[in-house]
């Protein structure tokens, strides 16, 4: 089985319909049939419903259905990380030798301490992942995220 | 945590083969229920998810999901 980290750009698409939402799609479609582990830092539980607050303050959506869309998304059962005194060190000495923020590189050191890629639509994130080997695209996922045909 | 109890049958015979397995058939059973519980909550949330993003609910402007996260990540 394959296995991702969700950056929460992607992990917010599971709710608010954006742009690649075909590719978000097949994630989901895949997580459901098992095909595909997804994992994040618990970090990610806050930044999508941070995400959909800013909808909802902004008018894009209603009250009710942030609330509705963030029950199903806590009820998708993706692994949340609890990444230790240990993994929060590894990402503040990856956040300043990255020049990045604090909460991308808990992404990425959770990407190091699961051995698998970042799932991620933010172009800065991949490319960082991506100096480190560890990024995907979700526009690319039907083309390299997907399990092999059996 | 304090644990309900869920009692099951089975036959005599299987009861006695169980017997000769070297299991916690309590525990074992209490990680197939677990297991099982969840995957029917992720397909009852993946399918709701599914649903609405066919059906176009939530629909936010291209850009507003990466800028809402990344204004949250620079200013924390």
């Amino acid at each position: 089985m394959r296995g991702f980290v969700l950056d929460a750009s992607v992990a917010s698409r599971f709710v608010l319909r954006e742009e690649y939402s075909g590719e978000v799609e097949a994630v989901l479609a895949d997580f459901r049939e098992g095909e595909v582990e997804l994992s994040a830092p618990s970090i990610v539980v806050s930044e999508v419903g941070s995400a959909l607050r800013k909808a909802c303050v902004r008018g894009l959506i209603g009250e009710e259905e942030a609330v509705d869309g963030f029950g199903a998304f806590l009820g998708l059962g993706i692994k949340l990380l609890d990444q230790g005194l240990d993994g929060c060190v590894s990402a503040l000495r990856t956040a300043i030798e990255g020049r990045m923020s604090f909460y991308d590189a808990q992404y990425l050191v959770a990407c190091r301490a699961l051995g698998v890629p970042l799932l991620t639509a933010d172009d800065d994130l991949l490319r960082r992942a991506g100096e480190a080997g560890l990024g995907v695209h979700i526009r690319d996922y039907r083309r390299v995220g997907r399990p092999a045909a059996s | 945590m304090y644990l309900e109890t869920v009692t099951i049958k089975v036959d005599e015979e299987l009861k006695r083969r169980m017997k000769e397995v070297k299991e916690n058939w309590s525990a074992y059973l209490r990680d197939a229920i677990r297991r099982r519980v969840e995957r029917e909550e992720r397909a009852r949330a993946t399918g709701k998810l599914l649903d609405d993003l066919r059906a176009g609910r939530r629909s936010v402007p291209a850009g507003f999901i990466n800028k809402a996260i990344r204004e949250d990540r620079e200013s924390r």
